[in-house]
């Protein structure tokens, strides 16, 4: 052990690291086996859908860095509540943790299943798996991800990079087999591409949902106010990443689309469960079955990024005196060990009783909902706050767009299919007022938590932490 | 160690007052505590040695400790232990955890494929729906009928031949392996159907006839006049031919009477037909029609097609040396000889080689199966065959042929009782080779409907049969709700009619022709039944055969019991049959009670089975009124045609009884474990 080595989350994190981690977020098992979203809404219109997934690129661009401009200008761990906490106060800012709290726990275990189904699946090739082993992989991979993440971020390193070249390995050998057929130019292959508007053109309200069939693929852009708090110069770091890794990741995903279609026709791409499978069953038949592995093997770096991000949130909120003490301490290798373990046994216990997820999922409509606020919050601080140093400020336009696109993620599946669930989802949101109002508005505190805490401190080796340089220097400031 | 710690515990010391938080948990609440317990003066003394730091010594842990705190009490064992059991156990857990997976997978049995899993349903295209008003049925029809084949429960559609061909059956004499009859509609249609089929998670099987052409086949025009590769596409032979009177080189039949060799005009040579003389043999013997064959089968898969139906398979190679074959009756004058059956058939079916080019099939076939959930199936159709022959379709253990050979035996029973239907059950389940997989029919394009041949008391029992017996139950459309044969006899077109019975339009609703057309005629008349015996008026009556058909099919796909479990036929007489299906860990037995008889029959299943109970309770019964009623086991009465599903709880299983062994069956093994729920071989 480092004699020197302060117990905090440190800057340490620089741009190499940045872009591995943009580039996971975003990239998950979608584009493996569903880009057929955008193409099925587009009318099997190739032309069309490539146009849509260009689109849809510049689009996350924006979202990601209305995002950016969060993170510069508050590089904490956790940014986006803490700015949520800034703008809107202590009230919504709890409820926006409160459901965090769920949601996070949700993805964890529906992305650990995830990744279980496709690490088992290839054994059953007929019929689907049996849910029991499904379950015990799925926790078994869970809990590395935990012990993975309690020994702190710097660790993670190594698995972020092996993650970030398989995924981009698959994808550029997809990408670069469909170029090398296109130039190679054999009839069948280049004819789907010569002819790519030929097909049916798709109606306006078609093309509307195949954009947000697009947008879904690339979201994730916003990461990095999850980990602004540990990454080196974040006001020239984050900028750098969004523009190296974005471009990358809409080159790819253009690039492995269009191989797509150059190997199999718009319908086989509808009508396929996984089309990288299909695909590299046409391409090359003896690796087909490896392809689930390495899709499975991907998740995994999501799964330890989701977990990473969501303990990053109770960390803050803890700082922020919103979350019991213990949970923004850290253990001798920095991580916020409590915040991981909480989110670890919430997703143990989802994936162990699997209708929870089911319930969770319809607490994704509320992530829109704390989208859209962030969103607004940005331009409710420039007015209010001018002066406020932003070494990085967002183009106006973009943010309108930004806020377009979450306001429809809102409105649209409210007009579509306006159902009661909505309902019990904000009676469950503004349920975390009942946890609000004594515990921290009226501060009640409870001389068990309390030793429970010193308890919990004591067994796993955890304390707050270091006061860092930055806050001493706005101490002094 | 203690060291380092103790240094770092100095330099960070004077942070410490800067430490903010704002939780309601503050510093400053020292929680009270036992004093003594949580500082113990001797891990002081190890950990801290030195004496310039009084300060360390009147901490005691708090709520809220800094490192410099946590670290002086934590290392202690009472604390340090617990953690490193706490991490080893997290970590044993997790091998515990994979090794679980891989255990279970391990010990996975080998799951259903599609083909196992449901019912097929058998369309004759031309019959099912027309769309376009021609009297003829489509594609398009086909794809605007899903939705009911759906209501049926069916996996697998089975559409019949629909090869650009000559009008005249399109069973036979295909034109183009390749293009769909434009009566039937375009190549666009089919793909549409095939995606429309898709999206309801539908499998598509269509046939296939391998061993013939028509004669307007472009390479039969190729080969009548010795062009390229073409020349030997088909079996050529010298053969002499004065004043219109052929001599053919040998006495061999074909299959509809006369000689199978025919003079061709052009090529001054006689050619080989199993068939008509319209249907020139393909000559399999030649690689290069064997790589023809594969590229068409290839076709059809990069179409979509899940599987096929090879027709007709047995006639594929004949003897090279063209020996004469032997008649029946050898007293018989050698002129006279002219029907099929007044020959043995030695040497044009079933030749060696012949299942070797259908294993080839099998591999080419499995080049595209590789993709999970996308098998492609191979059934071969081996009518008219002994049973020893059908099951060499099977394959052998080490070698892949057919999924299976279809089971056509029940179609050819033409009287019903409790001993026929046994031994068609035990005729293919003993013969079966082990692991395999079995299949029943009840009708099909050649043979007379099930109504028309038995009796329509039967319809019920006979639907029943097919769902409760282990295996993939195949239904011919219209049979689901007991279709007869048409009794018309001059038809417009000359060619067999005797097969054409069976093919009349289905009978939808009872409107004019029977939903079938909106045109002014059918290619076929329609079935003067039609007003009762329909789809509209069956699905609104709750006894009818529609409506057991689709409780049966339900049963069968939802009852794991069913669909993997044991077989044991326990008991036959002249009229009844009972059999059981059981599972392994699963306490539900179902018992099979069928009549089969000319009259009904009083049944004592005490008898059968020991240890029942008085009541048990009726499951499915083909009379309606019975369902979840009771009956008494000591005197089952039975109605003609009537049949029973019996639902029981038993602990012993039949099949553990060693007196029923050599009677159960099951094809793959596998035991159920309720409380895990897996399936699991290790039993």
């Amino acid at each position: 052990m480092d004699s020197e080595k302060k117990i905090q989350l440190k800057r340490e994190l620089g741009y190499f690291w940045g872009v591995n981690f943009l580039i996971i977020n975003i990239i998950g098992a979608g584009i493996f086996v569903s880009p057929k979203g955008v193409l099925e809404y587009s009318c099997m219109n190739v032309g069309v859908s490539l146009c849509i997934w260009a689109a849809c690129a510049v689009l996350s661009m924006t979202s990601s860095l209305c995002f950016a401009e969060i993170g510069i200008a508050f590089p904490y761990s956790g940014a986006h509540y803490y700015f949520i906490k800034r703008c809107f106060g202590s009230s919504i800012a709890f409820l926006r943790l409160w459901t965090s709290l769920f949601t996070s726990a949700g993805v964890v275990a529906s992305q650990a299943l995830l990744l279980a189904e496709y690490g088992i699946q290839p054994f059953y090739p007929s019929c689907s798996a049996p849910n029991l082993p499904k379950k015990c992989l799925a926790l078994a991979a869970l809990w590395i991800v935990g012990i993975l993440n309690s020994r702190g971020v710097k660790e993670l390193s190594w698995l972020q990079t092996v993650s970030t070249v398989l995924k981009m390995g698959i994808l550029g050998f997809i990408s670069l087999c469909g170029v090398f057929m296109l130039v190679r130019g054999k009839k069948e292959n280049v004819r789907r591409l010569e002819n790519a508007f030929d097909a049916e053109f798709p109606e306006i309200s078609q093309i509307i949902e195949a954009v947000f069939q697009g947008y879904f693929a690339f979201s994730g852009g916003g990461c990095f106010t999850y980990v602004a708090g540990e990454l080196k110069k974040p006001n020239k770091t984050i900028p750098r990443c969004i523009f190296t890794a974005l471009p990358l990741i809409t080159a790819v995903y253009l690039l492995a689309n269009i191989s797509y279609v150059t190997v199999l026709t718009p319908r086989e791409i509808i009508s396929s469960a996984a089309v990288a499978v299909t695909w590299t069953d046409r391409v090359i038949p003896g690796l087909a079955w490896i392809v689930p592995f390495a899709i499975s093997a991907s998740l995994f770096s999501n799964l330890v990024i989701n977990v990473l991000e969501s303990a990053r949130v109770l960390y803050i909120a803890s700082e922020q005196g919103q979350l019991p003490l213990m949970f923004s301490t850290l253990n001798v290798h920095s991580s916020p060990f409590v915040a991981v373990l909480l989110n670890i046994s919430m997703g143990s216990i989802a994936i162990v009783l699997t209708n929870l997820i089911q319930l969770i999922n319809y607490l994704y409509f509320a992530i829109s909902i704390w989208t859209l606020l962030s969103l607004i919050g940005i331009l409710k601080l420039r007015y209010q706050e001018p002066n406020l140093h932003r070494p990085y400020k967002v183009f106006l336009p973009f943010l309108f767009i930004a806020m377009a696109i979450s306001l429809c993620l809102v409105l649209i599946p409210l007009v579509k299919s306006p159902k009661m669930h909505y309902i019990y989802v904000l009676l469950f949101l503004l349920s975390g007022l009942l946890f609000y109002v004594p515990l921290i508005h009226y501060k009640v505190k409870l001389v068990w938590f309390e030793k429970l805490t010193c308890y919990l401190q004591l067994l796993f080796n955890i304390c707050i932490p270091d006061a860092s340089d930055e806050q001493m220097s706005e101490v002094v400031n | 160690m203690n060291e380092d710690k103790n240094k770092r515990d100095s330099i960070q010391m004077s942070m410490k007052g800067c430490q903010t938080n704002n939780g309601f948990v503050q510093n400053e609440d020292i929680p009270e505590q036992e004093p003594g317990s949580r500082d113990t003066p001797q891990s002081n003394a190890v950990n801290i040695p030195a004496p310039e730091d009084p300060y360390l010594k009147a901490v005691r842990p708090y709520a809220g400790m800094p490192k410099e705190v946590v670290f002086q009490f934590s290392g202690q064992a009472r604390y340090r232990v617990p953690r490193e059991i706490l991490f080893w156990l997290t970590v044993v857990s997790v091998f515990l955890l994979i090794g679980a997976t891989i255990a279970i997978i391990a010990i996975s049995p080998k799951c259903l494929d599609w083909w196992q899993a449901g019912p097929m349903y058998q369309i004759y295209p031309r019959s099912f729906k027309d769309s376009d008003k021609d009297g003829n049925g489509d594609l398009k029809g086909i794809q605007e009928k899903l939705d009911y084949i759906t209501a049926l429960h069916v996996k697998t559609i089975w559409i019949s031949s629909f090869y650009k061909s000559s009008l005249k059956d399109f069973r036979y004499g295909v034109e183009d392996f390749q293009e769909v009859d434009p009566i039937f509609g375009t190549m666009k249609d089919f793909e549409n159907l095939v995606a429309a089929i898709h999206d309801k998670g539908l499998k598509l099987i269509i046939d296939f006839i391998p061993n013939h052409t028509s004669d307007k086949h472009p390479w039969f025009q190729s080969s009548r006049m010795r062009s390229g590769k073409y020349t030997d596409y088909y079996i050529w032979h010298n053969c002499s031919h004065e004043n219109g009177v052929t001599i053919p080189p040998n006495n061999w039949l074909s299959v509809y009477g006369n000689s199978s060799w025919h003079f061709d005009e052009v090529r001054e040579q006689c050619y080989f037909h199993q068939f008509l003389k319209e249907q020139p043999d393909l000559n399999f013997r030649n690689p290069a029609v064997q790589e023809e064959i594969k590229e068409i089968i290839q076709f059809w898969l990069l179409k979509g097609v899940d599987g096929f139906s090879f027709d007709a398979v047995k006639f594929l190679l004949e003897a090279k040396d063209l020996r004469n074959e032997i008649q029946v009756n050898t007293s018989q004058i050698p002129d006279t000889v002219t029907h099929y059956s007044e020959l043995y058939h030695d040497f044009t079916t079933t030749q060696v080689g012949m299942h070797d080019i259908i294993r080839d099939f099998r591999q080419t076939m499995n080049q595209y199966s590789r993709e999970p959930g996308r098998y492609r199936f191979m059934g071969t159709e081996a009518s008219a065959e002994s049973i020893e022959r059908t099951m060499m379709y099977y394959g052998l253990p080490f070698i892949q042929e057919a999924d299976f050979p279809f089971n056509n035996y029940f179609t050819t029973l033409d009287s019903l009782s409790g001993h026929t239907v046994y031994e068609v059950i035990t005729s293919w389940m003993e013969n079966m080779p082990e692991g395999k997989w079995p299949n029943w029919m009840t009708g099909g394009p050649e043979a007379t409907r099930l109504t028309s041949r038995l009796g329509n008391q039967y319809i019920n029992t006979m639907n029943m049969l097919l769902f409760t017996l282990p295996g993939t139950p195949i239904t011919y459309y219209g049979e689901e709700i007991g279709m007869r044969d048409i009794s018309i006899t001059n038809f417009n077109e000359s060619y067999d009619t005797s097969t054409l019975l069976s093919k009349s339009p289905m009978q939808w609703d009872n409107s004019s022709n029977a939903g079938f057309s909106e045109g002014n005629h059918t290619w076929l008349p329609t079935n003067s039944d039609y007003l009762t015996v329909n789809v509209e008026v069956q699905n609104t009556e709750p006894s009818s055969a529609l409506r057991l058909y689709q409780d049966l099919s339900l049963l069968h796909a939802r009852e794991l019991v069913l669909n993997r479990g044991w077989f044991c036929l326990l008991r036959v007489d002249s009229h009844s049959v009972v059999y059981t299906r059981e599972l392994d860990g699963i306490d539900k037995v179902f018992i099979v009670v069928l009549n089969f008889g000319e009259s009904s029959t009083l049944l004592n299943l005490q008898e059968v089975i020991s240890g029942l109970p008085t009541k048990l309770r009726i499951r499915l019964s083909t009379n309606s009124a019975s369902k979840g009623s009771e009956v008494d086991t000591h005197a089952i009465s039975l109605e003609k045609g009537e049949g029973l599903i019996l639902e029981h709880s038993m602990t012993t299983l039949l099949h553990h009884q060693a007196a029923l062994r050599d009677r159960c069956f099951v094809s793959n093994r596998a035991c159920y474990s309720s409380s895990l729920d897996i399936l699991y071989s290790l039993c």
